[in-house]
């Protein structure tokens, strides 16, 4: 019902069952609209069907031979059909009025054949292209005569002409056409019309005809529009309204760059918005990290992510369906969320329907991935010399003789001695991406739709490493009358994703695998010449990586909403709207058994028995909230009241099953597996949260601004007693530009705000704690564990069910808060063309919840407690610039973020300490912390002098500041040496366009962070670890000025986990040229193709990095990262982007 | 129409959003204290919770690396740095012995403190206590052997009270533990039958008694409580290599063991002991030093001038034990003769993952085919086993100076089931050679038990046996046909250890309890 009255429907004529929409194309029309309604039902054909575009046929080239009596006209017309290949379009009740004809006629032209056959009938017809529309010619006669003109025009902005441009006659439901590549457009419209122009990008402008018709517009550029209405929580507001920090970007800033996820696009578009890369490059595993203005908490700091009102993560998001992302960076704007909101709020719109021509949009690219850098490890000749050199400096004979290292270093023996390069093994992958977007948009004044689907593929460095998203949305809006609307959001997104396994025993694992081929040394075989594979006692990672071990990982993700808006009274709207997620996770790992065998073909030792676990888990979230706004203005006072009323309910379930001993490694399904020895399990959880929520705006002539929210939580995590929150925020701004004081600095100064702003928010997220899965959801709530067990009964155990209590509880816990005021000011300058925001914080997050170490004579895993308080403080700054000169537009972006974390209370506990890090109050969470070193020891009478370190300490050792000056370098000695997350985070984009050709560049970067050298310059041994290139220049007598220390084996005086230290940390300051992307856009040729916009494009990612460190240290890598991970891409891709 | 919908779902939101317990949520998937105690198996089911991870096997087999009989290779495995003078307040397993300790104490206090409301069998309930009390008892035994001084908690505590605790005495500690093993013994059975084999019965309770007495110098109750336990019927098993097989778990010579079952409640622990060439990581490795313990067959010791001993031949003749306990070069073992001492074998010492001292355990691992999966075996460990308490009412014996036939019948049982012989009763007469034997005896028959360390301890011997030098076997050939030896080197060098009497007789209390508790003390010579 309710497309039956639409155009552009999807219906496939003929069988429309009420034709109006049908009449209205041909009467009072011309052939050009009439052309317009055949495109739309045309391309109702094409979605189903997959069908291209009609051709053109010229009509006068056809001709008829007829010879028929009393033949009915639909005989006729189905002859006429055959010969000319004509399409008739008809209702059938039109034909039945028709009289029969006698009829002959040879080789006759078929605008004649027609006229002669309808000249006594009551019918007429038209003809375009290769359809006859017939149609009663009394139906006709009954609309009113329009006079009709035909307006034509140039489309263009201040720079160029502009090809696609939307052009409608209000009222019309759909009479419309777009300029063509020149800009141009030809309508046949009544007199007395008016014109809509819209382009994305651009202000929609109405112009009247008036009989002119001759119409040229100029549209008015961008960016004033584009950020005109950003979206806020549970609502929009003007960009000038604004009193809160809000950051935006749009579709046209985040497609055709080629990411993999909706995170990794974000990166450097925003100021205050960190974006870490993943700790790895891997397919599927290779999500960002978010931080709104710094780390906020120590526990998961991580933003709230809102997709079109529903709670959602953005991996289930396409990047091609975002219409706009805001991020809530303060309290003020995040506020009305509430709970969860305390780490920022980033609200995602889908693309949602648009009014007028159906619009077809395919976009695609392909890519190649490379590792931005492997490690470089040395031959096995240099590897075994230097773990020869290692054994020696501790006093132990060498493992390798100067003969076969000899061997190693000329090859005359590779079965036994050979030089094995383990990566280039393991990398042989294609790394090929690719990525397909198809999406429908169309609507009219009652109801609008997008229908979309994706996806993507993408393979990793690695050969069976692999991920790939197929997405799904379906956004619809209907306005059932002037009151009521509904709208429904459907998205289904399916991601599967699957990497190799380790065989290692209790150590299975991709990241083991990895780690392996980081490890194994050059001077094993990958094959003996036997054929079997080499190992070290983990194994052998190829034989792995070959095997028929798997990990995959399927999920199944549908989001569901369904909402209405019903305007009550004048102003008075109430909006329910009920959600539904609903998430399967599949997850079944097979480990392979593998038998070794040594060069001389013997049995060694085994990897197995060959296992399966097979994990399903299911994630159930409904949503309700019920919305009342109401709007009202009296004279310049303009009042915005919004109420609300919201509760969300989470179910989660997990059930594992496990067997082993399969019979062999083809297959793998579970019941194939041994009984003995299978094992399930599981657990469930419950979460339930209730919100009640209001919002105050108040404006006065748009120049003075003042917000209030309130928010009321409550939360099932927490007792009765502690269970609801309430957080406030206010904020208020001042258009400057407004007044009347500020007209003569009009011409420089175009818009000026001040704005300020205080606010409270809430988070309730507790940590996980590992043993005990469902803990975290049940704090203060002291529990029984199960699976304590253990076995009686000798000769034939059994199991003895046990259960105890592990981990404590803690009935006090309470909300965590986030308190945060800011000021900002966003100003414009020279009309636009130069924008600044300027932003200063001050965040401040009390009662964190943590898991406080305690006593080990507790017994218990320590329950959570709130017990820290962290501040960050910051700026931020954002620069943007843009003009044109004739035909060559540029713009520049600018973005930079400052900002100081640091610890302000532990209520009296702590330090924390991890082997190198820090939790202490006065510094920046998770700080690096150990030893100061001071160079290395030249001499043992150096070593004898200084502090005591160690009894192994000799020549060529780390020397460490002895700052307590008690002689002996103890744990008194270590401090705070640097800060793992950047201080400061900039991004820079470069555009231009000139006439068809656009060029983008965008810089990353991070200033004033530091990494620390953990396992990225390799070890020695004659198995697992290798040395990299950087452990050629090591301490020894001869090599005094070495830039690392003595090679060490087994001792571990310098080794950066046991003994950290500042000679191992290093400044991870970049810069990277994130993306570099030149398009094409076609103009000419393609509107023959009914293609209104086309565009090709090269985006290279990730291509340039400058960084101090070794090159294959990638400095987004998470700082821990070593030998575990995956390593990061780099991506050159090409790309099309094609709208109909 | 429209107007019912909207109101329906405004109402049904309100209807909803009403519902009281809509935020009151409880696990789904533990119990509480509360739903638990309402039957005999409720309370048993929770008795068999204190008993999960009461005890750890992995720690039988590297606490001899902290004496002179095993040399632990992998300092990542945390017991090399305990084992060399190097160890510190933050070592891993500093840590990580206290709190699994702690939390046996906390588990067993939690089921004693709620199980009297549990309506059940009272006699049963009785054993049940007794056997929570052992657990609790056992762990203080340890702490104390460890870490000299702990805090004594008998009840469960706040997060408050247990950062606010104080070390007690050990005197104090161990007379708790020998009353509570007194008060516990009559109410644990001799015996268990079927799917109860393996709780704690009332020969361990004896034994642990017997064996702190000794370790404490209480001879003349050592001598009782040990007595005790030889009348009640246990033996030694006829196998001392076959003592440790998983076929003979729970044979009439165990008095206390670690069970484990495969898959469920696995011993993960037997790949570390072979080396590569047999799928393990040759962790733990036996040193010179205990090869040298073993006695000839003749019951001479090697350096005895009429013993007959080949330096060139070490291993022949010598007492079966170290054939039973010991892989040693030459040795015919799974299935080839093991060549630690010649480069091109893949037993190679000084290949990745191989024994460092070229030795390998052999107690647990006489025969690997005995394990379908190295790292998942069902073997018990045994903690308390007959002939630990024959050598020990022997030593109390000798100690106190009361020597007779009973001595040497207890020491004589021992090796004669090896197949040793009796004692020469001409050469040990007296209480001075006798002490050597029966701790030569000790070092021999527990080699690889875990129990050296508090022998070294008690005995105050830590300077002669735990500084200097350790070494392995020396290089040569191996004929890989017959197994013969041709040793031309010197003995591979493993580590050097230092020692110091004021400080490593006890381990450093965990940084990590110090950092949150200020009324902790450090032992003397540790950094705080």
């Amino acid at each position: 019902m309710m497309f039956t009255n639409t155009k552009g429907d999807l219906s496939p004529y003929p069988n429309v069952a009420n034709t109006s929409g049908y009449y209205n194309l041909i009467n009072g029309t011309s052939g050009s609209i009439l052309k317009k309604g055949f495109m739309k039902i045309y391309l109702t054909c094409i979605i189903l069907t997959a069908a291209f575009l009609q051709s053109s046929l010229a009509a006068n080239g056809q001709q008829v031979t007829l010879h028929m009596e009393k033949a009915p006209l639909k005989t006729i017309f189905n002859a006429i059909k055959q010969q000319t290949g004509y399409d008739f379009v008809y209702k059938n009740d039109v034909l039945e009025k028709s009289k029969r004809l006698d009829i002959n006629m040879t080789n006759m032209p078929l605008r004649e054949a027609l006229d002669k056959c309808l000249a006594q009938q009551p019918i007429t017809y038209t003809l375009k292209n290769n359809t006859i529309v017939i149609q009663m010619r009394e139906v006709a006669s009954f609309e009113p005569r329009v006079q009709q003109l035909i307006a034509t025009g140039t489309v263009r902005d201040s720079a160029k002409t502009l090809a696609g441009v939307n052009v409608m006659l209000k009222g019309s439901n759909g009479i419309g056409t777009t300029t063509d590549a020149n800009g141009k457009f030809q309508l046949k419209i009544p007199h007395e019309g008016i014109l809509i122009f819209r382009y994305v990008g651009y202000k929609s402008q109405e112009i009247a005809i008036n009989g002119n018709e001759a119409i040229n517009v100029t549209m008015q550029s961008d960016q004033a529009n584009l950020q005109e209405v950003v979206v806020v929580g549970f609502g929009h507001q003007r960009k000038e309204n604004l009193t809160g920090s809000v950051s935006t970007v749009r579709a046209s800033q985040l497609t055709d760059r080629p990411v993999t996820s909706v995170g990794n696009a974000l990166q450097g578009t925003m100021a205050g918005v960190t974006v870490t890369a993943a700790s790895s490059g891997q397919p599927g595993r290779d999500a960002a990290t978010i931080r709104v203005r710094g780390i906020g908490t120590l526990n998961n700091a991580g933003a709230m992510v809102v997709v079109d009102g529903m709670i959602s993560t953005m991996n289930n998001v396409n990047p091609d369906d975002i219409e706009s992302i805001s991020v809530l960076k303060d309290a003020a704007s995040a506020a009305i969320y509430g709970s969860r909101a305390a780490n920022g709020v980033i609200l995602i719109t889908t693309k949602k329907g648009k009014e007028g021509k159906t619009i077809l949009t395919y976009n695609t690219y392909v890519g190649k991935q490379s590792a931005t850098g492997l490690f470089d490890y040395l031959p096995s000749w240099q590897a075994a010399g230097l773990y020869n050199q290692a054994l020696r400096n501790e006093g132990k004979q060498p493992r390798y003789t100067e003969e076969e290292i000899e061997t190693f270093k000329n090859g005359s023996d590779p079965y036994n001695y050979p030089n094995t390069d383990w990566l280039d093994l393991a990398y042989r992958g294609n790394g090929v991406q690719q990525n397909h977007y198809l999406s429908v948009n169309g609507g009219n004044d009652k109801s609008r739709y997008m229908l979309s689907l994706g996806y993507f593929d993408q393979n990793g460095l690695m050969e069976k490493t692999n991920a790939k998203r197929y997405t799904s949305r379906f956004n619809l809006e209907s306005k059932i009358n002037d009151q009521l609307k509904v709208h429904g959001n459907l998205a289904y997104t399916y991601s599967p994703l699957q990497e190799p396994q380790s065989s290692m025993p209790g150590v299975s694992g991709f990241t083991q695998v990895v780690r392996q081929i980081n490890r194994i040394v050059p001077m094993v075989p990958y094959k003996y010449e036997n054929g079997h594979y080499g190992s070290i006692a983990d194994g052998n990672p190829l034989a792995w990586l070959e095997s028929p071990s798997f990990n995959r990982e399927n999920y199944y993700d549908f989001v569901g909403n369904v909402g209405a808006d019903w305007e009550v009274l004048q102003g008075l709207h109430f909006k329910p709207t009920l959600g539904f997620v609903s998430s399967i996770a599949q997850n079944k790992f097979f480990i392979a058994d593998i038998q070794y065998y040594n060069a001389a073909g013997d049995k060694t030792f085994y990897q197995g028995p060959n296992k399966l676990t097979d994990k399903n888990t299911t994630f159930r979230r409904t949503t309700l909230q019920g919305l009342l706004d109401y709007t009202k203005s009296f004279g310049d006072h303009n009042i915005k009241v919004l109420g609300g009323y919201f509760q969300e309910l989470t179910q989660y379930t997990e059930n594992s099953a496990y067997r082993q001993r399969f019979l062999n490694n083809e297959l793998s399904e579970i019941n194939l597996g041994s009984t003995a020895g299978q094992t399930a399990s599981g657990f469930g959880y419950e979460m339930a949260l209730r919100s009640y929520f209001g919002r105050l705006n108040y404006d006065f002539a748009g120049k003075y601004l003042f917000e209030a929210n309130l928010r009321y939580d409550g939360t099932s995590r927490f007792s009765p007693k502690h269970r609801w929150g309430a957080f406030p925020s206010f904020s208020a701004g001042w258009n400057l530009n407004k007044e009347n004081f500020f007209e003569p600095v009009k011409e420089s100064i175009s818009a000026l705000k001040i704005r300020g702003s205080w606010g409270k928010l809430g988070n309730q997220e507790v940590k996980a704690n590992g043993d005990f899965p469902s803990a975290p959801y049940y704090p203060y709530i002291t529990v029984i564990s199960s699976d304590q067990n253990y076995t009686f009964g000798g000769a034939s155990p059994t199991i003895a069910t046990g259960v105890a209590p592990t981990s404590g509880a803690n009935a006090d816990l309470r909300w965590e808060s986030t308190t945060t005021y800011g000021a900002g000011i966003d100003a414009s300058f020279f009309k636009g063309k130069l924008d600044l925001t300027v932003d200063w914080f001050n965040r401040k997050t009390n009662d964190i919840i943590l898991d406080v170490p305690v006593s080990g004579v507790y017994g218990l895993k320590p329950p959570t407690r709130n017990a820290g308080a962290v501040q960050n403080k910051g700026w931020e700054f954002v620069l943007g610039y843009k003009d044109n000169k004739g035909d060559f537009a540029y713009n520049g972006s600018f973005n930079i973020s400052f900002i100081d974390n640091k610890i302000t209370d532990l209520y009296g506990t702590g330090p924390y300490l991890t082997n190198t890090t820090i939790q202490q109050v006065g510094y920046p969470i998770n700080s690096l912390y150990g030893y100061i070193a001071e160079g290395i020891f030249q001499t043992k009478e150096e070593v004898e002098k200084n502090a005591f370190q160690s009894n192994r300490t000799g020549a060529g050792d780390l020397k460490y500041r002895d700052i307590d000056g008690n002689k002996v370098i103890d744990s008194d000695d270590k401090q705070y040496l640097g800060n793992y997350y950047p201080k400061t985070t900039f991004g820079l984009t470069l555009g231009g366009t000139y006439k068809n050709i656009d060029l983008t560049l965008f810089f990353q970067g991070a200033a004033r962070v530091n990494t620390y050298m953990e396992g990225k310059l390799g070890e020695v041994s004659d198995a697992a670890g290798k040395p990299t290139s950087a452990l050629l220049d090591t301490w020894t007598p001869e090599n005094p000025g070495a830039s690392l220390p003595r090679i060490l084996y087994s001792q571990n005086q310098n080794n950066a986990i046991d003994n950290p230290s500042s000679f191992w940390v290093k400044d991870a300051s970049y810069i990277r040229l994130k993306n570099l992307q030149v398009g094409y856009n076609f103009t000419s040729l393609i509107k023959k193709l009914g293609i209104s916009r086309a565009r090709i494009y090269y985006s290279g990612q990730n291509i340039l990095t400058f960084s101090g460190l070794q090159d294959w240290i990638d400095p987004e890598a998470s700082s821990s990262s070593g030998i575990y991970y995956y390593p990061q891409v780099k991506v050159h891709t090409l790309g099309l982007n094609v709208t109909f | 129409m429209k107007k019912t919908l909207i109101l329906s779902l405004f109402l049904s939101i309100t209807v909803t959003g009403c519902q009281k317990d809509f935020l009151d949520r409880n696990p789904k998937d533990a119990y509480s204290n509360s739903s638990l105690w309402s039957s005999e198996n409720d309370a048993l089911v929770a008795l068999n919770g204190c008993y999960n991870s009461w005890s750890d096997g992995y720690h039988v087999l590297y606490m001899d690396a902290l004496s002179d009989n095993v040399y632990s290779q992998y300092y990542w495995e945390g017991y090399t740095s305990l084992g060399n003078g190097s160890g510190s307040p933050s070592d891993t397993w500093i840590t990580d012995r206290w709190s699994p300790s702690y939390s046996t104490i906390q588990k067993s206090n939690w089921f004693l403190e709620n199980v009297d409301k549990t309506p059940m069998d009272e006699a049963l309930k009785t054993r049940m206590k007794a056997e929570a009390r052992f657990l609790r008892a056992y762990q203080y035994f340890t702490l104390t052997q460890l870490y000299g001084d702990v805090p004594l908690v008998t009840k469960t505590l706040s997060q408050d009270e247990a950062n606010a605790v104080s070390r007690i005495a050990v005197s104090e500690i161990q007379k708790y533990i020998l009353d509570e093993l007194k008060a516990i013994t009559p109410e644990l059975p001799v015996k268990y039958s079927a799917n109860d084999v393996g709780r704690i019965t009332r020969g361990a309770a004896l034994s642990l008694k017997a064996r702190l007495e000794l370790y404490s110098g209480k001879y003349a109750d050592c001598i009782i409580t040990s007595k005790q336990v030889m009348e009640m019927g246990y033996s030694l098993f006829s196998s001392y290599q076959d003592v440790f097989r998983i076929q003979n778990e729970n044979n009439n010579e165990v008095i206390l063991d670690i069970q484990y079952k495969e898959n469920d409640y696995s011993n993960g622990n037997i790949g570390i002991m072979p080396s590569s060439t047999f799928g393990g990581w040759g962790s733990i490795d036996p040193t010179q030093s205990l090869v040298d313990a073993y006695e000839m067959a003749n019951g001479k010791t090697i350096d005895d001038p009429g013993a007959n001993y080949n330096k060139n031949n070490p291993y022949k003749n010598r007492d079966p034990r170290l054939t039973a306990s010991i892989v040693y070069p030459g040795q015919f073992y799974e299935g080839k003769y093991y060549n630690p001492i010649e480069r091109s074998s893949g037993d190679y010492y000084n290949g990745s993952n191989n024994s460092k001292t070229g030795y390998l355990y052999k107690k647990y691992t006489s025969n690997l085919s005995d394990y379908p999966d190295l790292w998942n075996t069902g073997l018990n460990m045994i903690l308390i086993r007959y002939a630990e308490i024959l050598l020990t009412y022997a030593e109390a014996k000798i100690e106190s100076a009361s020597i007779d036939n009973s001595v040497y019948d207890a020491i004589d049982a021992v090796r004669q089931r090896a197949g040793m012989p009796k004692v020469d009763r001409s050469i040990y007469a007296n209480q001075t050679t006798l002490r050597e034997l029966v701790r030569r005896e000790r070092r021999v028959e527990l080699a690889l038990e875990g129990l050296r360390w508090f022998d070294i301890k008690r005995w105050k011997i830590g300077p002669q046996v735990r500084e200097g030098k350790v070494y392995g076997t020396r290089l040569g050939t191996v004929d890989p046909t017959n197994g013969a030896l041709l040793l031309t080197g010197e003995h591979v060098e493993a580590e050097s250890r230092t020692f110091s009497s004021e400080r490593d007789y006890l381990w450093p209390i965990p940084r990590k309890e110090t950092d949150v508790n200020r009324n902790l003390t450090q032992n003397p010579g540790y950094p705080n």
